[in-house]
């Protein structure tokens, strides 16, 4: 029966055993139930029991605090000599789209600097981010087969699309100049260094043109360009070869899809010349923008951010107010605990937590 | 293996065979007739086709040869297996089941002849449905759930399907006793009826197999014959043999997973939640399968053949006659035939089984008890019928058929027939019993019976959630039930450790105390005897002995009457040198005796000048006062049971008086007493309910229920409902104590009335037991949830693991998919995935899983010793707050609150910036690139925030543990690292197996850029000073809050850490135990109540016992005088 079952198990776990029946095999058979005398069965594995006293504690939040005000100040500063530079190029009469636009605006640094020049989009989010990792690896197969995730964007007129999907079809294709006006009044263009804005293992890794990077336009045959494009993906960029089809850098950055709707890409650098003259001398500038992306459409903004770079990246003062104010409520709350622990600790014996 | 046996083993898996029932009797034949007759409308139903069938089968018959006409019957059969089927449906809609009944007996006439050739075709299609049952089960389950369909032994038909004719198969009888018999462990989950419903949707030909397996009809008769020796009654004294068919009915279960991501994000935890469940079972199941072989496996003595052999107990088959010799144990349960002893008893002991240690009688059957020989018993020639096992060890009811001669005698048989397993053989060489319920078979019927008492076998059940859903929250926490709300717990024995102390005794008004001066000043009616667990608590004894013969000078009677009125110590007793030791006014020796109060009767009885000597030619020798000793003649002793309640001995003083003494409960002696008529009313008002107040400094009540007043109680309640009420009140008031002690109950009573009705009741409970064998705590036991063997393990269990257990559990973390849900926000709702799939799937499995596992496993925020010293610790625990609301709404809070820091940390770190850098880290890397600037994607966003969380959970984690193993260290560090390695081969490589490489070296970069290092460092700081502000101001409050009562409060406890520890150890606990105080219990709930109340636990917490067990003492102790 099972209660008889149970009953012989719930015996064997007795210590002292009131086994009646000491031959019985029933019995026998049943070796102890006693848990191992071991110190992980037995709970006294040795252990390290730090406690949290005001002993430890204070000085925890003095120290990050001291850290990290410290810090926090760097990193504001740091941030705040960061000179950003913005225009919203969007065009505001949408019924007169206007596709040069130039506008005059003064830049001034004194100092030499390697500047970005960055473009800001505001646009409602995609929801399909899907893009085909292998057809952008160069995959042959996935080159004429891209995945099904691409739709709507996957074939065009019977030919696959390449790059499939929708963040490819929607590539940035504003073309931004820069022109200095010099006294002269004659406009100098600025040297804009469109290589090295992608990430260096995107370029060279993830991203690979088919049959490598041999005659891209027989590499590409039998593909269709994305429909908003104008031009197939193996001539993104006429005047560099290299920079043409997948590893496009342009592209590259476009298809690092960004996290928020609002976002910023990194669109040309500037190089400094030398340690002694400024990169962008104070002066007159001129933004040329050949107007290809509609964002009207969608209530979108367009800007153009003029930046210079620190170790840290743009302008952020976010970081450095972060670090300060936690910096700061650690001290405080340091202060404060100390007051309280000194003041309602009465057992006066200062030895009694150990400061 | 002879006929019976195999008739046994069909009987086990299988439909009942119908086709002896029509040779039923009584009841049983008109349950099948009536069954018939349904069966038999049905086929009405089913129209001419059958008729027709039928007809063209005997054709066949006549013209094409047997063969043929087998095959057409097997179709037949098929065809009313699906009709009886569509019966049983029908049925159990409870449609028209009357009318039906109408129908058929007007039908009967067409249909007798019909009748008894299809009932004897029927019997083998009956016994094969189950097979195919279960693989239909396997076949069409969608999902597989684990639910045990029992290890089912079944009869294996060679396979004969419908369309093939067999010409091998000649009887039905035959083909399956040639069935191998196979254990089938099926693992599946589907509804019944639904796939029944499936299989009518097949095609024909399936249809036919189908349906001729899946006939079936659910059986519920609760009567089984036995055949002894596994001999066919002679023919015509045919038994109807029924058996409990297990159903296996199953459920299924419907799983909805509704996920942004991928099937595979969401599976793979549940998946891996399953596996592990499904591992931990297996592996729990084949502990079991082992313990089970050992005991399977020992041997058992068998008659076979007029030779008794060896065979292993999983062999043992109903009807063998088992050979036990003395001091062993019963392998299954028997009816005993015949015993060495010539009067046809034996002694069985059941300590095993209900901790009653006493001997107990058992009969032979009165017919076969002369059998004793091996060849004898092998020649007994008897069915036994019998009832299906009760929950009621002590019920019974069957009959045992001896044909001798062509002659059949009945004969009743009871529970005194009955040996049970478990029960060991006492004082009788040995005996020949005949198997009527193997442990093979009873696993069969437990298992799937629909009576959960017959279930209740497993004493720890563990409940483990964990609720794994991506797309909602999660929560690490393992729930596993060890929050025991009521205590039971024997008294005698084992609250006292069996440690009784004769105290003193009173006779007629005058207390006698041993080696004290009597001040006759208490008046103590009913109780005698103070038991005594280290010094402190007082527990009635409530023995009385009163001499109901004499009127001798009562002092002078009544240490004979102790001395002599113990029935057990005669037959176990060992007495050495008593005399040496009486003179050195020191006991030497000792007296051993199964029950412990006896023994301390006797010793105190030597105490006050009685010594027992021994029992020599049925003489008990005492020396008394004046070193003479007296003899008294043992004429009988009438041993104690729970019935009766007491014992007594006859006796016959040297001087030929004959003398009766009783002892016993006091509500079962003092009806019997003269002298003692006077009290007895009085004793009853005390008894019954008496609250107690005020026990310490905190009202408190106990409240004392007599379980002979509440027994009678009951019984005089003439209705169900009164019956209802009153334990509806009983339990009402027993909720609003603090402590109820129950005495006096039978063990019925303690499992029925006290420890199931508190089970039932609305909040269901988890009840715990403690019981050890001796007394009969086992009833109790069997009926709580939990049960421990000792009151000693009590302490530890639920003031050290309980507490551990519960500051184990209540660790909770919903930090995790927060952010993907304010991620929803910004990206205008696209069910964009914030985290790559990867990561969502391994954050509960791999890199949390292990630290909170450890956490849960080895946490041990106090000390053990300080837990056990201060059970007032457990107050909190013990009121669930930890897993109450406001911790649940706070610890939700606190996920939320770290969430928001974190992904609104990154959003700002993101928003509207470039979040470039120009590659002065990654020059180390790339020198070539130095000017390369970084753009962060999606991707890196969610792999910082990621990273921020992974590294928040296992610190914050980190911070709550208390007790730093080096397990804790390893899995800790370990699954940050393994997170940090994951993360660089994860993004590291090009897999080649995937599809999308969107993680493609972001973690690098992020890695490489020191602005995300640096919100990283700052978010768990940040989350670091959130932990310490939770608790820290508090810790540092604390001592001004209870400065007032700081003499009173922390004060002893203080001391006794300084005893015991170093200074600055104490000063350690100290800080460590306020802050529990203030914080980590109860975070929510008012401080200052606890700090105001904590002086008066304060007082007493250097008590060293739970409060359950103060409260009663002091109710009891209230109660007494």
């Amino acid at each position: 029966m099972i209660t008889a079952m149970m009953a012989s198990s719930y015996n064997a776990k007795e210590e002292d055993g009131h086994h009646s029946g000491a031959a019985g095999h029933g019995a026998s058979a049943v070796k102890s139930r006693k848990p191992d005398n071991t110190a992980f069965k037995q709970q006294r594995l040795p252990a390290w029991q730090p406690i949290l006293t005001a002993g430890t504690v204070l000085p925890a939040f003095f120290v990050i605090g001291l850290i990290f005000i410290p810090i926090g100040i760097g990193l504001y500063v740091t941030s705040n000599n960061i000179k950003e530079f913005e225009i919203d190029y969007t065009g505001v009469d949408s019924n007169s789209p206007c596709y040069t636009c130039a506008r005059n605006f003064s830049f001034n640094s004194t100092t030499s600097c390697t500047c970005s020049l960055n473009f800001t989009l505001d646009q409602p989010f995609e929801s399909n981010v899907f893009m085909d990792d292998s057809q952008l690896n160069g995959d042959p197969s996935a080159l004429k087969a891209p995945s099904k995730e691409c739709e709507p964007y996957r074939t065009s007129e019977g030919l696959p699309i390449a790059p499939c999907g929708a963040i490819a079809n929607s590539l940035f294709n504003d073309t931004l100049k820069l022109y200095h006006v010099d006294s002269n009044g004659t406009m100098n263009e600025v040297p804009l260094v469109k290589k090295g804005i992608a990430w260096w293992t995107d370029k060279h890794v993830k991203f690979r043109n088919p049959n490598g990077n041999a005659n891209l336009t027989i590499a590409f045959q039998g593909t269709s360009k994305p429909v908003n494009w104008r031009n197939p993906v193996f001539e993104l960029d006429p005047s560099d070869p290299e920079n043409n089809g997948f590893i496009n850098e342009d592209f590259i950055v476009w298809m690092r899809t960004a996290a928020l709707p609002t976002f910023r890409k990194l669109y040309r650098i500037i190089q400094k010349k030398s340690s002694t003259t400024p990169t962008l001398p104070s002066g007159r500038y001129i933004l040329s923008v050949n107007y290809n992306y509609p964002v009207l459409s969608f209530d979108g903004r367009k800007r153009m951010i003029l930046s210079t770079i620190s170790w840290m990246g743009g302008k952020n003062p976010f970081l450095g107010i972060a670090y300060i104010t936690v910096g700061s409520i650690c001290f405080f709350l340091g202060v404060v605990l100390l007051i309280i622990h000194h003041k309602y600790d009465n057992r006066n014996t200062s030895a009694d937590i150990p400061n | 293996m002879g006929q019976g046996g195999e008739e046994e083993r069909r009987g086990w898996g299988v439909e009942e065979k119908r086709g002896k029932s029509s040779e039923g009797e009584g009841k049983r034949e008109e349950k099948g007739e009536e069954r018939e007759r349904e069966r038999e409308e049905r086929a009405g139903e089913g129209g001419g086709e059958r008729e027709r069938e039928r007809r063209q089968g005997k054709e066949r018959e006549g013209g094409e040869g047997e063969e043929r006409g087998r095959r057409d019957g097997e179709r037949r059969r098929e065809e009313r297996g699906r009709e009886k089927e569509e019966g049983r449906e029908e049925r159990e809609r409870d449609g028209g089941r009357e009318r039906e009944k109408e129908r058929v007996r007007e039908e009967r006439g067409e249909g007798g002849e019909r009748e008894t050739e299809e009932r004897e075709r029927n019997s083998s299609q009956d016994r094969c449905w189950g097979i195919l049952d279960s693989q239909m089960l396997l076949l069409h389950s969608a999902l597989i759930i684990m639910t045990h369909i029992t290890p089912t032994v079944l009869d294996l038909i060679t396979p004969n399907a419908p369309g093939s004719s067999s010409p091998t198969r000649t009887d039905n009888n035959d083909s399956c006793s040639t069935a191998e018999q196979i254990r089938l462990t099926t693992i599946a989950a589907l509804n019944l009826t639904e796939w029944r419903r499936r299989c009518e949707l097949n095609d024909e030909e399936k249809k036919q197999t189908i349906n001729e397996k899946c006939v079936g009809e659910e059986n519920w008769v609760d009567s089984r014959t036995i055949y002894i020796g596994h001999k066919q009654p002679p023919p015509g004294t045919e038994a109807f043999i029924q058996q409990r068919f297990p159903d296996n009915r199953v459920t299924s279960s419907k799983l909805i997973i509704d996920t942004p991501t991928s099937p595979v994000t969401s599976g793979l935890p549940l998946f891996f939640v399953i596996t592990v469940t499904a591992i931990k079972q297996g592996y729990e199941d084949w502990l079991r399968h082992k313990a089970d072989n050992a005991i399977n496996q020992c041997p058992v003595q068998v008659v076979h053949d007029g030779k008794v052999i060896r065979k292993q107990s999983r062999k043992l088959r109903v009807g063998d006659v088992v050979f036990v010799k003395e001091d062993e144990t019963f392998p299954c349960d028997l009816i005993l035939l015949s015993t060495s002893r010539d009067d046809g008893t034996c002694f069985v002991t059941t300590a095993s089984l209900d901790g009653e240690s006493s001997h107990k009688t058992y009969y032979a059957v009165q017919d076969t008890k002369a059998y004793t020989t091996e060849e004898e018993v092998d020649s007994i020639h008897a069915t036994i019928e019998c009832e299906q096992p009760q929950p009621d060890l002590y019920r019974f009811v069957g009959r045992i058929n001896v044909y001798m001669n062509n002659d059949s005698v009945a004969r009743p048989l009871g529970s005194e027939n009955l040996l049970l397993r478990g029960a060991t053989l006492k004082n009788t060489k040995h005996i020949y019993a005949v198997a009527i319920l193997t442990v093979m078979e009873y696993a069969n019927m437990a298992l799937n019976s629909q009576s959960p008492s017959l279930r209740r076998g497993r004493l720890f059940v563990m409940n483990s959630y964990l609720v794994v859903y991506p797309g909602a929250c999660s929560v690490i926490a393992r729930l596993t039930d060890l929050c025991v709300e009521y205590v039971f717990t024997d008294k005698t024995g084992t609250l006292t450790e069996n440690n009784m102390e004769f105290i003193e005794c009173c006779i007629g008004g005058h207390v006698y105390v041993p080696d004290a001066i009597c001040n006759g000043q208490v008046t103590l009616i009913q109780i005698l005897f103070y038991s005594m667990l280290k010094k402190k608590w007082y527990w009635t004894q409530r023995t009385t002995k009163v001499n109901t013969e004499q009127q001798r000078p009562r002092g002078a009677v009544f240490p004979g009457a102790v001395s002599l009125s113990h029935g057990q110590v005669k037959e176990e007793e060992t007495v050495d040198g008593i005399k040496h030791g009486i003179h050195q006014g020191k006991s030497t020796s000792f007296y051993i005796s199964s029950s412990p109060d006896e023994v301390a009767l006797v010793e105190g009885m030597k105490r006050l000048g009685f010594t027992y000597l021994r029992l020599q030619d049925n003489h008990m020798e005492i020396l008394n006062k004046h070193d003479e000793i007296e003899r008294f003649e043992q004429l009988e002793v009438l041993t104690f049971d729970s019935v009766r309640r007491r014992m007594s001995v006859i006796v016959r003083a040297s001087s030929g008086e004959y003398f009766l003494f009783c002892k016993g409960a006091d509500s079962s002696i003092f009806p019997r007493v003269v002298a003692g008529k006077r009290r007895k009313s009085r004793l009853e008002s005390n008894v019954t309910l008496c609250l107690s107040a005020d026990y310490g400094d905190y009202a408190d009540f106990g409240l004392i229920i007599d379980g002979a007043h509440t027994s009678r109680r009951p019984q005089a309640a003439s209705g169900r409902l009164e019956l209802w009420k009153l334990q509806r009140d009983f339990l009402e008031i027993c909720r609003n104590c603090s402590a109820v002690l129950c005495c006096r109950m039978a063990p019925l009573q303690k499992a029925q009335s006290i420890v199931k009705l508190i089970k039932t009741s609305k909040e269901h409970p988890i009840t715990l037991a403690v019981g050890d064998g001796p007394t009969t705590g086992s009833s109790a036991v069997r009926n709580s949830d939990y049960a421990i063997p000792k009151f000693k393990h009590l302490k530890k269990l639920l003031l050290v693991h309980g507490h551990y257990y519960y500051i184990r559990i209540s660790e909770l973390n919903v930090v995790f998919i927060f952010p993907q849900f304010l991620y929803q926000f910004f990206c205008g709702f696209s069910q964009q995935p914030l985290y790559d799939t990867a990561y969502l799937t391994l954050y509960n499995i791999s890199f949390t899983s292990l630290p909170i596992l450890a956490y849960s496993l080895i946490e041990q925020h106090i000390n053990m010793d300080i837990l056990k010293k201060d059970p007032t610790l457990y107050r909190d625990i013990g009121k669930n707050c930890l897993l109450r609301w406001p911790t649940f709404i706070y610890w939700t809070a606190l996920g939320v609150f770290q969430a928001i820091v974190m992904f609104f940390g990154a959003y700002f770190l993101f928003d509207n910036t470039t979040f470039t850098s120009n590659g002065q880290v990654l020059y180390f890397y790339w020198p070539h690139d130095s000017n390369t600037q970084m753009m962060f994607g999606n991707w890196t966003f969610g792999t910082l925030v990621f990273t921020v969380l992974v590294f928040a959970s296992l610190l914050s984690l980190a911070l709550d543990t208390h007790y730093w193993t080096w397990i804790n260290h390893f899995v800790i560090w370990g699954s940050l690292l393994f997170y940090v390695v994951f993360s660089l081969l994860w993004g590291g490589i090009i897999w080649p197996f995937l599809n999308y490489q969107r993680m493609y070296y972001v973690f690098m970069q992020m890695l490489a850029s020191g602005p995300a290092w640096l919100s990283i460092i700052l978010e768990r700081t940040r989350l670091y000073q959130g932990h310490l502000s939770d608790f820290t101001p508090l810790s540092s409050l604390r001592p001004g809050l209870n400065s007032g009562s700081e003499a009173s409060g922390p004060g002893p406890r203080l001391q006794d850490n300084r005893r015991s520890r170093s200074e600055y150890g104490a000063k350690k606990l100290m800080f460590t135990r306020w802050r529990y105080r203030a914080s980590d219990y109860c975070s929510f709930t008012p401080l200052l109540p606890r700090f105001s109340a904590g002086p008066k636990y304060g007082g007493t917490g250097h008590e060293e016992h739970a409060d359950v067990v103060r409260a009663c003492a002091n109710a009891l102790s209230r109660n007494s005088p």
